[in-house]
């Protein structure tokens, strides 16, 4: 069983949380903090909507260049031939 | 040069080009820059290729080599290094400081729930993080982008593990203040959508 811990303490430890670099105790007293409270609940969806745009605009990159892996092997060639 | 060198070369590094290339571009804002810096990472991780351990974080090694060879050929200008001081001092501050919320409180008038960050496009947010200054952009783009964990921010950085949370910390504050600017003065959130 888990300590209860403040809304200050909980959000403090949000963005660890969220990013899994928590201890899983430590873990386990964010996640009981903000999925019943009111007053953290418009910090962590604001965090997770940010969060979550961040991931989509990660996945929302553009690719390297079609000839660009071509080119490094022809580099490496070059130089294992040296 | 012997062949299983290529092979696991190939093997373990080569996998890993589309995130290196990723990270180039956000590290110099420019697509052919970021070709050639992916080019010269891959040559100068090929070259020490011995130094590496098979089978443990090329993906990381490479970032590592990538960043160092970035940070050597850049152009150091005045405004640059005005800019590092003047982070490098709030970050040290940041040790001191009394309780400061992680998240951008500003927002509490038009949008507190974040519903806008769904609106946004993926260069509009992309165009944020590049103005980041140095610092604050690289922990970003390594944790958020690339998904890195913070031991390994924290190893290709090249700082210790407090410092990546207080770079994060700040980074991602600023960078939720610049898209909440960017939504209000586009003009799609406004008072009315509260």
């Amino acid at each position: 069983m888990t300590t209860p811990i403040s809304c200050r303490e909980a959000l403090e430890r949000l963005y660890e949380y969220l990013d899994g670099e928590l201890e899983p105790e430590s873990a386990d007293e964010v996640r009981r903090h903000v999925e019943v409270c009111n007053a953290c609940y418009p910090d962590v969806k604001f965090t997770t909507e940010f969060r979550d745009a961040l991931h989509r605009a990660a996945r929302g990159q553009p690719a390297p260049p079609g000839g660009l892996r071509r080119k490094i092997e022809a580099l490496l060639e070059a130089e294992t031939e040296e | 040069m012997t062949a299983p060198k290529t092979e696991t070369f190939e093997r373990e590094a080569l996998p890993h080009l589309e995130a290196v290339y990723r990270f180039a571009l956000r590290l110099t804002g420019s697509p052919g820059a970021a070709e050639d810096l992916v080019q010269e990472t891959f040559l100068r991780a090929y070259r020490a290729w011995d130094q590496y351990t098979l089978g443990t974080n090329a993906k990381s090694w490479l970032f590592t080599i990538c960043r160092n060879a970035f940070l050597r050929g850049r152009e150091r200008d005045t405004r640059r290094d005005e800019l590092v001081t003047r982070a490098a001092r709030t970050e040290s501050d940041a040790d001191d400081r009394v309780y400061e919320s992680p998240i951008f409180t500003g927002r509490a008038d038009y949008d507190p729930e974040g519903d806008f960050f769904r609106g946004l496009v993926d260069d509009e947010i992309l165009e944020a993080i590049d103005a980041l200054p140095d610092e604050f952009r690289e922990a970003v783009v390594l944790s958020d982008l690339q998904g890195m964990s913070y031991q390994e921010v924290s190893e290709i950085l090249d700082v210790p593990l407090g410092t990546v949370k207080s770079r994060l910390f700040r980074g991602r504050k600023m960078l939720q203040k610049a898209l909440y600017e960017y939504a209000v003065e586009s003009g799609f959130l406004t008072e009315g959508k509260r």
